[in-house]
């Protein structure tokens, strides 16, 4: 076991030495799909400092690069996955090994991701030798309010190394998980019109907190009784959190799965003017006119969703190719963290149901970019993003297209995790 | 996608003929699984059977002709570990009746007894080219109860899906489950060791029973009819239909160490164990398995949910097939027979071939269970169970055109299709599907 990880880590080593000599590598002459809709055969992609220094059609290697020879391989952006527990869970029925879910009120906005992330996961490795190159990481499902998320690279050794951006967005949660959750305890939202009041109660709690915050600022300007300084409200960190979200400043990421659930998400957000952003949706595509209407972007996944749960009961396979038809910005998402590698055929599997392509491919690199507000720093293979590229022989879609090369930050990623090293130590016993 | 349309106008202007008729399916390119690569062939069927398939074969006159240029047939898919029925959608409370979690050995319950044929999930599997399942009760008990095997007819009654003929299996499950379970009511089993112990006395306890009924099989008829015969205990007959062979044990397990404890168990009492399921630790004991003679049928990518599934391996089937296991994929999951064929495709880029990759879905599960004279490959003699793709059955991008099972079209796309439907939508509103 050991002599394995030693090899693993010494080619970690090898390959990040490599690359902090400020290496120009060139990928040359393969066929390159820009994840904004551009192909480009044969291409070529030249990074250097961690990010993409050009991108040409037939351009050859500036002189001094190292040359990859990309005939008969694609290149496609690093895919982003837009939303997983990634690094807040390692072993689903361990309680021990998660930390994506405060489970303790239903009004946890203070929570941060970044507070809990493990960057010694053995899963971040398996996802990412299959092309998955970053990760909006979220908390979990059970809450009103679960927490901030955060952007991360799935590369480095610390969480600030790998960290991109954080918070991106506040997360919140309609339909069954909270009201199962809270109904349990007998706790206030056991139902549908609980959640929503429970939203309402929580924004104005922050409004009216605003509001003191604002006065006690006024008054400090005014300076009117000097011997009667005036004083600032009490923290409430809670509040405080939410304060970016009624600014406009901080999304909402809400997950609804029922067309009355995103419904209700919408008329929130309209009443405490938030900006919204769906998750999950199943039955999105019965209100894609409206969605479309008022350009509110949906995270669809997975695309094969099972309709086991109640709230499911509505879902189809084409969602994502109707809410893009109707006009709608879609990212894709696993919504898994074991298999997060399995996101680039949840995006295979919206072009079978009618997704075009060239759009698909973009839910799950620069659609969800634009909408984590990294639009210009990654999701593209275009110059100056951040070199995050995967390499495929054939199609990056499809299961059977075996990864080549993986590229985060410009940084070559040995292709081993914990499952090659077992492989490489079982397959040889006697 | 390009041929969706003219398979639609085809099929739609071409009733399928009544099952006395035969059927050919011409210039399809046919996955035999007999042969390693597909061929352009011919396909003929009636009466529900494959009468001929080849490039040369003659189709008989009268016979309803079905042109599939441009698209890929292959056998129907056998999944060997499905709930469907016994956990059918939607997933309440109301619905769950695949654990007789009441006492850790329950052999004597049939999955055949909750098995609801309405599950509406059966309408999605029979879209993604699922023919036959092995519906199995849940991994609650050491031993779980027999499983139920049938041919997958969305919208016929149960005795018309019944897959008869299939030798009967037994599920047992080993590890965290049933640990769990009964540990959690402070009743044995809470360890590994409890486990075993006691499958080991209920197999003593099985072997005194069978002995009875031997001996009485043994006994002049007038002492049968004098002594009268034992009583009967339904768990006791079930197990030792185990010992004696007739009923095949299919074990839910995970790490190594408990395969090689189960085949301890199985040599004492002088049974094999057929197959092996989930088996993630199994790469590490191929050799064990191999000369054991069990099967595995397992996940191409599942893992990690638990501390048994750790050490799930995706290259796991390389090393299983390399020591000579017969190796299946199974879903335990409504989910993933939707797309059945795509979990055969990740292998691919695992180091499989497409034939070892088809094989796993078809001739491999039809093996485990005992059926490969029947079902598995595209031969003739072999019941017609056959899937149609509009392009390779190893992509994405390509959709089930039609499922044949017995012969008879299971499913066939069409616009506002019935897999469309939610499983609330078939619960209440049958008669709409």
């Amino acid at each position: 076991m050991n002599r394995w990880f030693a090899i693993a880590a010494l080619a970690f080593l090898l390959a990040n030495d490599g690359q902090a000599a400020g290496e120009t590598v060139a990928i040359v002459g393969a066929k390159i799909l820009t994840g904004d809709g551009e192909a480009m055969e044969p291409g070529t992609v030249v990074f250097a400092g961690g990010k993409i220094t050009s991108v040409t059609q037939g351009g050859a290697a500036p002189a001094g690069a190292r040359v990859v020879d990309g005939k008969g391989l694609t290149v496609a952006p690093g895919f982003i996955e837009s939303g997983t527990n990634l690094g807040l869970v390692e072993i689903d029925q361990v309680p021990a090994t998660h930390d994506e879910d405060e489970a303790t009120s239903p009004v946890t906005p203070q929570v941060r991701v970044v507070d809990g992330f493990h960057p010694g996961s053995k899963l971040i490795a398996v996802a990412r030798i299959n092309g998955v190159t970053s990760a909006l990481v979220s908390p979990g499902d059970g809450n009103v309010f679960t927490g901030q998320s955060a952007l991360v690279h799935l590369d480095g050794w610390t969480l600030p190394e790998m960290l991109v951006k954080a918070p991106v967005a506040m997360h919140m949660g309609f339909g069954e998980p909270p009201k199962a959750r809270y109904g349990e305890r007998k706790t206030q939202p056991s139902t549908r019109m609980g959640i929503a009041a429970t939203v309402r109660e929580t924004f104005e709690k922050a409004l009216a907190y605003k509001r003191k915050k604002d006065d006690f600022e006024k008054k400090s300007k005014e300076k009117k009784d000097k011997d009667k300084p005036p004083s600032p409200p009490d923290v409430d960190m809670k509040s405080e959190a939410l304060l970016p979200v009624l600014s406009g400043a901080l999304p909402v990421i809400a997950r609804a799965q029922r067309m009355d659930d995103i419904l209700t998400a919408i008329r929130l957000s309209e009443e405490f003017h938030f900006r919204l952003i769906l998750s999950r949706a199943a039955e999105a595509y019965k209100v894609a006119a409206t969605l479309a209407a008022k350009k509110i972007p949906v995270i669809v996944g997975p695309i094969g969703t099972q309709p086991d749960a109640i709230e499911e009961q509505g879902a189809i396979y084409e969602n994502a190719a109707l809410l893009a038809k109707a006009g709608v910005t879609v990212a894709i998402e696993s919504n898994d963290t074991q298999n997060v590698r399995n996101l680039p055929f949840q995006a295979g599997l919206a072009v079978r149901y009618g997704m075009p392509y060239a759009a698909a491919l973009s839910a799950i690199t620069s659609v969800p970019a634009r909408l984590f507000g990294v639009e210009a720093q990654m999701g593209r293979v275009a110059s100056g993003c951040s070199a995050d590229l995967a390499v495929f022989e054939g199609d990056p879609l499809e299961p059977r297209s075996k990864v080549r090369f993986v590229f985060i930050a410009g940084r070559e990623i040995p292709l081993r995790s914990y499952q090659t090293d077992l492989y490489d130590q079982y397959r040889q016993r006697p | 996608m390009r041929h969706a349309f003219a398979a639609l106008l085809l099929f739609a202007s071409t009733p399928v003929a009544a099952a006395s008729t035969a059927v050919a399916l011409k210039n399809a390119t046919v996955w035999t699984v007999a042969k390693d690569a597909p061929e352009k062939a011919t396909i003929v069927i009636q009466d529900g059977k494959i009468v001929a398939v080849g490039p040369d074969v003659k189709i008989p006159s009268g016979a309803t002709v079905l042109d599939l240029t441009g698209r890929q047939v292959t056998p129907g898919f056998i999944d060997v570990h499905s709930h469907m029925g016994v956990y059918p959608w939607p997933g309440v409370e109301a619905n769950s009746d695949g654990n007789e979690a009441t006492d850790p050995i329950t052999p004597q319950v049939r999955a055949l007894d909750s098995f609801w044929f309405e599950d509406p999930a059966l309408y999605r599997a029979s879209a993604g080219g699922i023919t036959a399942i092995q519906v199995l009760p849940g991994s609650a008990n050491l031993i779980g109860g027999q499983a139920a095997h049938f041919k997958v007819k969305p919208g016929k009654t149960l005795d018309d899906m019944i897959f008869k003929g299939v030798p009967r299996v037994m599920k047992m499950a080993l590890g965290e489950n049933p640990k769990r379970v009964y540990g959690e009511r402070k009743q044995m089993p809470s360890t590994r060791m409890g486990n075993i112990a006691l499958l080991r006395e209920t197999f003593t306890k099985a072997r005194e029973y069978k002995k009875k009924w031997d001996d009485f099989a043994k006994k002049p008829k007038a002492d049968q009819e004098k002594d009268g015969p034992p009583d009967k205990d339904l768990k006791m007959e079930a197990l030792a239909g185990i010992l004696s062979g007739e009923i095949h044990p299919h074990v839910h397990c995970y790490r190594q160490d408990e395969i090689l404890r189960i085949f301890d168990v199985a040599q004492e009492f002088g049974f094999k164990i057929a197959a092996l399921h989930h088996c993630l630790e199994g790469y590490k004991v191929a050799k064990e398995i191999a000369s054991h003679g069990a099967g595995v049928a397992t996940w191409p990518d599942w893992y990690g949910f638990k501390v048994e599934a750790f050490d799930g391996n995706p290259w796991a089937y390389r090393i299983l097939l390399d020591r000579g296991v017969v190796a299946a994929i199974k879903s335990d999951s409504a989910d993933t027979v939707q797309r059945f064929n795509l979990e055969a495709a990740k292998t691919l880029r695992y180091g499989l071939t497409e034939a070892e990759a088809m094989r796993l879905i078809t001739l491999n599960p039809a093996k485990l269970l005992a059926v490969d004279a029947r079902v598995g490959t595209i031969e003739a003699g072999k019941d017609a169970d056959l899937v149609v793709f509009d392009g390779s059955p190893f992509s994405t991008f390509s959709h089930v055109e039609m499922t044949f099972v017995d012969g008879e079209v299971a499913y066939r796309r069409s616009p506002g299709a019935r897999h469309e439907r939610s499983g609330l939508e078939a619960t209440f509103f049958p008669g709409l599907m």
